[in-house]
């Protein structure tokens, strides 16, 4: 059964022990502010809050994003993570051309360094942006998170979800249906139960049908655009773009927001056969009217030819 | 997304693969067209696509990070992963394309009733090839339109441009290496032409496509790609695109001025020659423009 883990971000006190028990557990060194290590120093950055380091790397591989609102309803955070959503069908594992990365039946998206070439692929097919690159290495790998395989082989929670459940258990692993239930419920009893008399949380789970859905679902009290996450109804396309025919593919975009994202390629690939005839047409077009244009330019010679002889 | 890191290499892998693509896949259809069979143009595009998939593969190679893990795309079965694909569209064109060369070699230097059976190899073979030609042209614009990347993913168009500018750029190719060659395979006058008389036409069809995949941009929805048309066309790439389009309408012109005109006079051969310079090379800059953006 594929396992899931539930992020509650309202119960976020942002005290970051998922990300030092990752790196604990990974070994990962921390990204100095003054370059004090040999890692490039990574100045704080002001990403709608002070946090540091600003984004995921190749030595941070889960972050707590927090984000500052101000407006009509007053100056609020709102905490979420940055980190492998753990696709149920991820675009990494189906670009990846050597197979470099798989999808364990237990939820995980896992990555093999021995057979990575270093191609990149996986990080430009990623819908999150999540995959990074070990650019400070001679021999570099792809470094993201990898849902801790050997821990969920033995039946322990990953690290991050140990770490949390020692302090405010807003992380909490499960089988996936039982985890969309226990957000849906957590949603429905939440109703007008929120800091500032609204709902807790917004009525999505996010992860839920996103790229046809994640092992990692996250619950907000804000929209999840507020915290810089990507989501996919924004990315429906025009409603007459189904009446362009590709093939018969392309239409299928509009409903892009549930799709896996691996149909991209897919997609790419099935309108090749139609491309190429396509293009074969064309030439063969140019060359029949050109072809006419000279049989008729030497016919009028000829015609003129035979008018001057008979002249 | 800016530590993907796509750089030159990709860009100039792309425009060598399209380019020795485009040449073989329009000189086979050209010489189907025209009923040539002494083969002269398939052979120049054959003999030029060998190192020009040879540079285009040895980039790709030299792109990756972990270059020594490469045979395992070999053993690997990945069919809905786009560079895969790519890997295993390379190889048995490259594979081909110097069986073919071989075969002509020795078909010269055998007796004319010999040659007949090698010839009808080549000519299976070249079938083969042409297929193989078409889909290595699209493959580059497949490979980024399965990407999350907004430029790149957000319309359809991106993929027929790449196969556009593969054409074009094939044809320039032939054009140039035609009136540059003098020898025993020399390729008639009025076959160059001809095959300059369609740069004009494949040009206009090229715009036309790049036109779509703007105004797509610009209508799409798509998260970034707003910024991304800004960047292109008014941004910090602005510069270069408009060159690449202003070298396209260059060679446009320049083709067009010599309709009608004898090939063999300087003036001609030298307005041919550059307008093919113009589309090498604007299409190059496309291809890097296009890449660059993506990572912006």
């Amino acid at each position: 059964m594929s396992k899931a883990v539930l992020f509650d971000g309202p119960g976020c006190i942002g005290c970051r022990a998922c990300e030092d028990a990752c790196k604990k557990k990974y070994n990962l060194p921390a990204i100095e502010i003054t370059g004090a290590t040999n890692l490039p120093a990574e100045p704080t950055t002001n990403q709608k809050t002070y946090t540091h380091p600003a984004e995921l790397s190749a030595y941070t591989w889960i972050k707590v994003r927090i984000t500052e609102i101000d407006d009509a309803k007053g100056f609020r955070t709102v905490h979420i993570l940055r980190k492998c959503m753990h696709c149920i069908h991820p675009a990494c594992v189906a670009a990846c051309p050597v197979g470099a990365l798989t999808k364990n039946p237990d939820g995980a998206t896992i990555y093999d360094d021995n057979k990575c070439i270093g191609c990149r692929y996986c990080m430009a097919a990623c819908p999150f942006g999540v995959p990074t690159y070990e650019w400070d290495k001679p021999i570099p790998f792809i470094r993201k998170c990898i849902f801790c395989p050997d821990l969920l082989a033995e039946g322990k929670p990953p690290a991050c979800v140990a770490a949390c459940a020692k302090r405010t258990k807003c992380i909490t692993i499960g089988e996936r249906e039982e985890q969309l239930a226990k957000g849906r419920k957590m949603i429905a009893d939440s109703k007008g139960k929120g800091e500032r008399g609204g709902d807790k949380y917004v009525d999505h789970i996010y992860g839920e049908h996103e790229v046809g859905g994640t092992n990692w679902l996250y619950l907000s009290e804000e929209p999840f655009e507020a915290s810089g996450l990507r989501t996919f109804d924004s990315k429906i396309l025009p409603a007459n773009f189904n009446k362009v025919s590709w093939g018969g593919n392309w239409g299928e975009l509009s409903s892009f927001s549930t799709e896996s994202v691996p149909v991209n390629a897919e997609r790419a690939m099935l309108a090749v056969p139609f491309v190429l005839p396509g293009v074969a047409i064309v030439m063969s077009g140019l060359y029949w009217v050109f072809k006419r244009k000279d049989k008729l330019s030497q016919e009028n010679a000829g015609k003129n030819d035979k008018k001057g002889m008979t002249k | 997304m800016s530590e993907l890191e796509w750089g030159s290499k990709i860009y100039l892998e792309m425009w060598l693969g399209g380019m020795a693509g485009g040449a073989y896949f329009s000189a086979f259809l050209f010489e189907r067209f025209t009923g040539e069979t002494d083969k002269r143009l398939l052979r120049m595009a054959t003999f030029l696509a060998i190192p020009l998939i040879a540079a285009a593969l040895l980039l790709a190679l030299l792109d990756l990070a972990n270059m020594f893990n490469f045979w395992r795309i070999l053993v690997a079965f990945q069919p809905l992963s786009p560079v895969w694909v790519g890997v295993w569209l390379l190889q048995p064109f490259i594979g081909i394309a110097v069986i073919m060369a071989v075969l002509w070699i020795v078909e010269n230097r055998m007796a004319e009733r010999a040659s007949l059976n090698l010839r009808r190899i080549i000519d299976v073979l070249s079938w083969i090839n042409f297929v193989v030609a078409g889909v290595l042209m699209a493959y580059s614009g497949v490979l980024l339109s399965g990407t999350n990347v907004p430029e790149w993913a957000s319309t359809p168009l991106l993929s027929p441009v790449f196969v556009a500018v593969g054409v074009s750029t094939g044809v320039a190719l032939l054009v140039f290496t035609a009136l540059a060659y003098r020898g025993k395979w020399e390729i008639q006058s009025q076959m160059v032409s001809r095959l300059a008389g369609i740069l004009p036409v494949l040009m206009v069809i090229q715009l036309a496509l790049l036109g779509g995949y703007l105004f797509m941009l610009s209508g799409s929805p798509m998260l970034g790609t707003d910024e991304a048309l800004n960047i292109i066309t008014t941004g910090s790439l602005a510069i270069p695109f408009w060159i690449s389009v202003a070298a396209f309408l260059v060679s446009i012109g320049l083709i067009v001025s010599t309709r009608g005109k004898e090939i063999k006079k300087t003036a001609v051969r030298s307005s041919i020659i550059l307008s093919s310079v113009c589309v090498i090379l604007g299409g190059l800059l496309l291809r890097a423009i296009i890449i660059i953006s993506g990572q912006m």
